[in-house]
């Protein structure tokens, strides 16, 4: 298993990033494929940065879990506070532009991108496990 | 970090970014975006061609812009969206918040302006571009009220107050209060202005605000107070949107092109414009007798200046939005009698201006009432003030009553 840690900070969003991408290469996925990845990864760790450690600093960890052929697990985990991001309502997607409501976006997106998404509490531990 | 430049495409501005929108890059593209509307840009288009990547923090300066340019009139329009970034609109429901071309050359069949578009006639001159359009209306009617006497020695007293019917004066300038018993308005005399039946004044006391009345014309009983002032009422005879070419404009220049556009003598003019560093000043007492200066000189003259009125040193409210209403002369001697001392000095105009919130105004010249309904009821105001000429405004709306001598 391949894994990564970084401190929840923005300015690590890209390598994050780029070594999901990298993972979905090796698996063959296609290059429209992997962009989806990638968005509905910066989508959960945007989440995190933004949200999981409000007083402190903390890490988040990236792990490929192995997964069916073609197919690509990816864990993320923080010790943050406990937050399941599929507990919010999705976005009116109905609404005008003047009652459309700005956030919940992502956490749609990230839905829409991935053949499952689960959240579960480990301990002390958010865990995202994310299904491509 | 993100590549972000502006081009002219079907004579508007567009913005063409490159590469990622994303959590990171988004700030610097919200910032291009917000630029554009300052600008005065209620159109714009974004070439998407060089952009493979768009996440939700990139949709949401989108919509964030989109939100804002709607309410004035304006919109985001989109072309040339990768396969996979078109997608990402159409999961989200953008697709539907958005006009989306789906090249450039679908770009003039999509803007291309329905209905009005044909009488609105256009103006350029001097660094200003005027858009307008005209009404059949006819000549409308200028008054005075009060008198100016009591002024200058602080020498006013209850009987100099002159009670206008709101419904007599839905526009108009002064110094005025809002109240029923003269005990209790008489501190709360300052800089007034009417404008679109709606009334804001500027008590002349230490830490004022602004008190204001929308559409008082709708209560009968309803009197402002005055010490002295003018009004006018009558019809819009033009309507329109103006925007400095080579900079921002001059309030004085600005009020000189109304006379390019109309052939009237006199002009009753409000105005709706953002600034770029106003010049106002206004009162800081009440120039009641109970106040009159000690030393027995005017409240204009050198020794007392100062006390009495807050003149400005340097420009402020830079990118306020300012709502100002007045009357303007072609040539001073038109105006005869008590008409004659409505401008002071060697000035050509008379306006008092209210500044409102930040935010971006409309440009479509047929909705000037809309917006000014529109500025009172969701921006805060913060003074009202006597204009001066050397005021500067990027570009605004405003709205032209052709005025008998």
């Amino acid at each position: 298993m391949e894994a990564l840690k970084k401190p929840a900070r923005m300015e690590h969003l890209e390598e994050m990033l780029a070594f999901v991408s990298t993972r979905a290469r090796e698996k063959g996925m296609g290059e429209k494929r992997i962009l989806e990845v990638e968005l509905a990864l910066e989508e959960s760790l945007v989440n995190i940065i933004h949200y999981a450690y409000p007083e402190k600093d903390g890490t988040v960890e990236i792990r490929c879990v192995p997964s069916g052929e073609g197919k690509l697990r990816i864990e993320i985990r923080d010790q943050g506070i406990p937050f399941d991001i599929f507990s919010m309502s999705a976005p009116d997607l109905n609404a005008a532009v003047e009652e459309r409501a700005v956030g919940g976006l992502g956490i749609y997106l990230i839905r829409q991108l991935t053949r499952a998404a689960e959240y579960r509490r480990e301990g002390r531990t958010n865990v995202l496990s994310l299904l491509f | 970090m993100s590549d972000c430049t502006v081009v002219e495409e079907n004579s508007r501005p567009c913005i063409v970014p490159g590469g990622r929108i994303d959590a990171l890059t988004a700030p610097d593209i919200q910032k291009v975006f917000d630029e554009r509307i300052l600008e005065g840009d209620r159109v714009f288009l974004v070439d998407m061609a060089r952009v493979n990547y768009v996440s939700s923090a990139g949709l949401r300066i989108f919509l964030k812009a989109q939100k804002e340019l709607k309410k004035v009139g304006g919109e985001v329009v989109l072309f040339s969206l990768a396969p996979q970034v078109l997608e990402v609109f159409r999961v989200s429901g953008f697709d539907r918040l958005f006009r989306i071309a789906a090249g450039r050359e679908d770009l003039p069949e999509l803007l291309r302006e329905d209905g009005d578009g044909g009488e609105i006639r256009t103006l350029a001159k001097d660094g200003i571009s005027i858009r307008y359009l005209e009404r059949g209306e006819g000549r409308g009617t200028l008054f005075t009220v009060g008198s100016q006497d009591g002024m200058g020695g602080a020498s006013y007293a209850e009987k100099d107050v002159v009670a206008v019917r709101a419904a007599d004066m839905p526009f108009g300038c002064g110094l005025a209060a809002l109240g029923d018993r003269y005990e209790e308005y008489r501190d709360l005399f300052g800089e007034a202005m009417a404008v679109g039946n709606c009334f804001f004044f500027y008590p002349a006391v230490r830490h004022s605000s602004v008190d204001y009345l929308i559409e008082g014309h709708r209560d009968s009983g309803l009197t402002y107070k005055f010490f002295h002032g003018f009004g006018y009422r009558g019809g819009y005879r033009y309507l329109l949107s103006f925007q400095g070419t080579e900079g921002p404009v001059a309030l004085s220049s600005l009020v000189r092109s109304f006379f390019d556009v109309s052939g009237a003598g006199v002009l009753g003019i409000s105005l709706a414009a953002e600034s770029r560093g106003l010049w106002g000043m206004h009162l800081k007492r009440v120039p009641v007798t109970e106040q009159k200066p000690d030393n027995g000189k005017a409240i204009f003259d050198d020794e007392n200046f100062s006390q009495w009125f807050d003149f400005p040193v340097e420009p402020s409210f830079v990118n306020h939005i300012v709502v100002a209403t007045g009357i303007a002369v072609r040539d001073r001697s038109v105006l005869r009698g008590e008409k004659a001392s409505l401008l002071s000095g060697e000035n050509d105009f008379h306006l008092h201006g209210g500044v409102f919130d930040k935010g971006p105004l409309g440009n479509n010249p047929a909705e000037f009432d809309g917006e000014l309904m529109r500025v009172f009821r969701e921006h805060q105001v913060f003074r009202i003030q006597h204009l001066l000429g050397r005021s500067l405004f990027s570009g605004g709306m405003a709205a032209i009553v052709e005025l008998g001598e």
